[in-house]
């Protein structure tokens, strides 16, 4: 049986804790060709790497802001230092190794830990570049990789990164994928052999110190084969009053009848654009599990999208979006069926408080070829308050007959005649409400591993406290 | 007296937002240990009596009071009441998704409390007590109420009710429902309840299928709000027999 | 000239080109189509140079505009009584790019119940129709409307209006025939109680498409939605339908729902749906539900071991939708009118 359920205080200075690096590279706010061009050569990119950011930046340049979804006025460009590097910056493999004030924030937001504890290997990304990579000995016999994608750019992997990389999420798709291309730093590679099962979960955590900088880490994934893994990925950021940016991109490769589950906390700080695209292609019974909780940021635009383009491949996604004081987030996901047979299961929750706004927006495509697919979303949304906003945004473009499409969408309050039961067994009214939301959001919390669980509800708790007014 | 375990003198009450008034001046003293039998026909007012001296923010004092352990408690939020000995079984218990039978009646023991409880000793009274009332165990790992039948819902309430050992407990319509079996098990865990607890009751019912096995101190007879006649455990032989007809003119 | 209409209150991503329907070639309109009109007793007409009702549509400002120049006169209709009969409108539609103006106006305590079938003489053209409505308080206006058109034919059909205090409107569409069908309408549930029921059935064939925009705006408190929307595709048509339960600050105790049942004929048809539900309001139910596919195996199954064949057991399937909203006409004589088209 797990613990779920415990009302705890935790302190918000746990995420919110730093320190200024004044020894730390950094490249000038804004963004030209010269500041792309000084990044590739700080990072010693291969030749097709240089070029590949400047046409991404032309890109950027071309492509307009969306005109959809929520305001990103409030971010420029020409205050936002692209590039962060650490003092006396080398990937090291001994947490030993690394800085001293470094290794106390991740030793603070329970890294080594959770690495000794509960993962195969852990990646640690400090601003633009990663200061601790480390698989364990075990995992790395059995050929699996992790490593930070720089390394592997120059390695023996070079080739398969050159055929994968951005080329499911390429620079035209949107305004900050091509930001992405231009200024990306950091990141992980994995690649899972066939046959491979990883049975506990690799973790890459990324932290943004730096204010008014930007972070944009590039994951990469390939699980070939018929093989197996749970990814996690963990971001925080101490809040700063000047905006910052977290424009990642994860591309995800899960080949004919592999699996590969993607869990995500996202915590990052009130004063963050979080503006990450993630995408995964699905191969021939193949399945992608997206897990992910959305807590923090200023403004989110982040709808992982799944393309099933073999017979029988599925895609789940269980999401949980927390709005509160000032966060306007827009989240959701796509899915393309782009093969007979294939299978799509969405599972949403959003809860708005505070003032804050949430919006669920999704789309799912069936295109003429995906005969026998199915397809059901459940989103659900909760009003905390009478100030908050909540929106319910899903597309849906059938281009077949031969298609089994469900959709559902509630949206409502937290119910007068629980709290009351609940209090009627003694809870306080807002720990009531903080069960129910919890309880609320355990489509989320029931598929994490228990330590991410007990993090998730412990920001609940956290945003929950002096909800009642 | 000082064994005035609750005591409430002309209490009017009203839903919270329609100004209807419910009860009209009720009058109701129960001493510790005591049962309780409250009867009368249907919208007589019984849930809402049960509710209101629950804190159910739906219903509105408007005047008279309530004491429980000598203390006024007319002001005062439901968990508060609830933390001084106070339980209500509901007649339709709340479905709660997400949370756990166990989980529920583990944090709201420690809410009483104070303490942490040991998962051990805590996983091994849930299971002695399920088993008083047949309850499967798999149903401790469900969430709460979702899903379960109306038997098994009553059950559940039982069960909270012998885990939390409250001073007092009222039973609103715990039996109504329920097929012979479920009653008996119900009834069982009442039983259970006096023997180890020794808390007094407030039984709100339309039948005597669950006081055959309790020794009844009192009756009373609601009707339009009020109580019209109180009397002892004959009472509730005769009003089956004839009904509520003398009460209401 | 291309043109934007029935855009929804809340954009999405581009890419799908779900966010409104942009119209090739659309004719410029000119005069006002034949109209015949049995008016009941206790119903005033009136003829307008403009509309005297002031409200937002459903397909917008756009269509709005389109409509105006063609300067045809407003037809009002007007009852302060409960009228048992039904107000009948026979719209014959020559094809010359048409476009018709009609005010449906309903007093405090009044019901009113109209009739507009839209009929063509001629198997191609364009045929605009506006009809703006205001219902009183506590009183009841029930719109019918059934389209069986050319093989050929444009429509645009546009709908807005405006409820008081615990007014009603309850409007049944049937699109039963005609090539390229654009459908808007726009309810200000602003009053405390106002109330809209929608229900739709469609069937399309060919390349025949249905374009929707359904807007219930909701202010009033306890103000209730209710859209129902049914179908069949069959051949390579399309249908998009966008719905959009809005609930503003201050709508406490309002509920919506929408309902969307789709059944899907033939290998080449399209379905496009986008049910939205705007909320910033705390006190509200919202609920919205789609079932989009085939026919159910299991009752394929059943009622193939009762000896139907598939392509009979579709054609049932397909009429029953139809019949299951036209079903709910509250006129008799009207109702026996639709099912015989079918």
């Amino acid at each position: 049986m797990k613990e779920k359920t415990q009302v705890e205080d935790i302190d918000r200075s746990l995420y919110d804790f730093r320190f200024e690096e004044k020894d730390a590279f950094k490249v000038e706010e804004g963004l030209t060709p010269d500041i792309v061009r000084q990044i590739s050569k700080e990072k010693n990119d291969p030749e097709w790497m240089t070029e590949f950011r400047l046409k991404s930046l032309e890109k950027y340049n071309e492509i307009p802001v969306p005109d959809w979804g929520p305001s990103i006025d409030g971010l420029d460009m020409n205050n936002i230092v692209t590039y962060v590097r650490p003092k006396d910056n080398k990937m090291v493999k001994d947490w030993e190794e690394v800085p001293t004030d470094i290794r106390d924030t991740f030793q603070k937001l329970g890294i080594p830990q959770a690495e000794r504890e509960s993962l195969a290997g852990v990646g640690a990304q400090f601003d633009s570049e990663l200061v601790y990579h480390n698989v364990k000995d075990e995992v790395a016999a059995q050929g699996v990789i992790y490593t930070d994608l720089e390394s592997a750019l120059h390695g023996e992997y070079a080739d398969m990164i050159k055929e994968h990389f951005m080329k499911l999420v390429p620079p035209t798709d949107h305004k900050f994928a091509a930001l992405h291309g231009a200024v990306w730093s950091g990141g992980s590679f994995v690649y899972v052999p066939p046959g491979v099962s990883v049975e506990i979960p690799l973790q890459s955590y990324f932290r943004l110190n730096a204010p008014g900088a930007g972070q944009f880490e590039h994951t990469l994934i390939i699980v070939d084969e018929g093989a197996y893994l749970h990814f996690i990925e963990g971001c925080s950021a101490p809040k700063y009053n000047v905006a910052n940016l977290h424009a990642g991109c994860v591309e995800l490769f899960v080949g004919k009848n592999a699996t590969l589950r993607y869990s995500t906390i996202e915590n990052w700080s009130k004063n963050m654009y979080n503006l990450n695209t993630k995408r995964a292609k699905v191969e021939e019974g193949g399945k992608v599990e997206w897990i992910s909780g959305s807590f923090g940021s200023h403004v989110s635009y982040l709808y992982p999208m799944s393309v099933l383009s073999g017979e029988g491949a599925r895609c789940e996604f269980t999401s949980v979006t927390f709005a509160g004081h000032g966060q306007n987030l827009d989240t959701g996901t796509k899915v393309v069926h782009n093969a007979p047979n294939t299978s799509s299961y969405i599972n949403t929750r959003s809860i708005s408080k505070d003032g804050g706004i949430s919006t669920f927006r999704s789309s799912v495509v069936v295109n003429k070829n995906a005969k026998g697919s199915k397809s059901a979303a459940s989103c659900e949304s909760l009003m905390v308050d009478n100030i908050s906003r909540s929106d319910t945004i899903p597309a849906m473009d059938i281009r077949t007959d031969d298609a089994d499409i469900g959709h559902e969408a509630k949206i409502g309050r937290i119910s007068d005649e629980t709290v009351f039961y609940l209090m009627s067994r003694g809870m306080s009214e807002e720990d009531a409400r903080a069960l129910i939301v919890r309880g609320f959001a355990d489509n989320v919390g029931k598929e994490l591993p228990l330590e991410y669980a007990v993090e998730m509800n412990n920001l609940i708790g956290l945003e929950m406290k002096g909800s009642i007014g | 007296m000082s064994d005035k375990l609750l005591e409430v003198k002309g209490l009017t009450a009203c839903v919270e937002d329609e100004d209807k008034e419910i009860l009209h001046g009720l009058d109701l003293t129960i001493r510790a240990g005591e049962t309780h039998v409250i009867m009368g026909p249907n919208g007589a007012g019984k849930s809402t009596l049960g509710s209101t001296l629950m804190g159910d923010p739906r219903y509105k004092i408007t005047g008279g009071s309530i004491e429980f352990q000598g203390e006024d408690i007319t002001e005062l939020t439901t968990d508060k009441i609830a933390k001084m000995g106070m339980f209500l079984s509901f007649q339709n218990p709340i479905e709660v998704p997400g949370i756990t039978l166990a989980n529920f009646i583990k944090t709201a023991i420690e809410n009483k409390t104070g303490e942490r409880l040991r998962f051990w000793d805590f996983k091994k009274q849930l299971s002695e007590t399920m088993k008083i009332l047949n309850m499967d165990e798999s149903y401790a790992d469900r969430d709460l109420n979702v899903g379960f039948s109306g038997g098994e819902k009553k059950k559940a309430e039982i069960l909270q009710l012998l885990m939390l050992k409250p001073a007092f407990a009222i039973l609103d319509e715990t039996d109504s429902g329920l097929d012979v079996d479920a009653v008996r098990t119900v009834s069982q865990g009442i039983e259970e309840y006096k023997k180890t607890v020794g808390g007094a009751l407030m039984i709100i019912t339309h039948s005597t299928r669950i006081l055959e096995a309790l020794d009844v101190d009192a009756t009373h007879v609601l009707v339009d709000g009020k109580i019209v006649a109180n009397g002892d455990a004959s009472y509730i032989d005769e009003i089956n027999e004839n009904g509520f007809e003398k009460f209401l003119k | 000239m291309d043109m934007k209409m029935n855009q929804i209150p809340a954009l999405t991503w581009n890419w799908l080109r779900m966010n409104e329907a942009v119209v090739t070639d659309v004719n410029e309109l000119q005069g006002e189509s034949l109209l015949e009109v049995v008016t009941p007793a206790g119903i005033v007409e009136k003829s307008n140079q403009d509309f005297t009702i002031n409200t937002k549509t459903g397909m917008g400002e756009n269509m709005e505009k389109l409509l105006h120049s063609a300067s045809v006169p407003v037809h009002t209709f007007e009852t302060s009584e409960q009228i048992a009969e039904v107000l009948k409108l026979d719209y014959k539609f020559d094809g010359n790019a048409t476009a018709n103006a009609v005010e449906l106006k309903v007093a405090d305590n009044a019901e009113m119940t109209v009739f507009m079938n839209f009929r063509s003489e001629e198997e191609t053209g364009d045929a605009a129709v506006e009809t703006r409505y205001e219902i009183g308080e506590n009183a009841h206006l029930t719109l019918i409307q059934v389209q069986y058109l050319g093989d050929k034919f444009r429509f645009y059909n546009n709908i807005g209006g405006e409820h008081a205090e615990n007014g009603k409107f309850t409007l049944i569409q049937l699109v039963l025939k005609g090539d390229k069908s654009y459908y808007g309408n726009y309810s200000g549930l602003h009053a405390k109680k106002s109330e809209l029921e929608t229900k739709i059935a469609y069937m399309l064939k060919d390349e025949n498409l249905l374009d929707m925009n359904y807007h219930a705006d909701h202010t009033g408190k306890k103000s209730n939605c209710d859209i129902q929307v049914s179908g069949v595709l069959r051949n390579e048509s399309r249908k998009l339908f966008r719905g959009t339960i809005d609930f503003h600050r201050g709508c406490a105790g309002a509920v919506g729902a929408e309902m969307e049942d789709v059944l899907l004929m033939d290998e080449s048809v399209r379905n496009q749906t986008i049910p939205i539900i705007l909320c910033d309001e705390e006190d509200v139910s919202g609920t919205h539900g789609a079932s989009i596919g085939r026919l159910d195996d299991g009752m394929m199954f059943y009622m193939q071991s009762r000896g139907i064949e598939e392509e009979a057991m579709y054609e049932m399937m397909a009429r029953a939708k139809i019949e299951a909203i036209a079903n709910q006409i509250p006129n008799a004589d009207i109702k026996e009118e639709v099912l015989k088209l079918l």
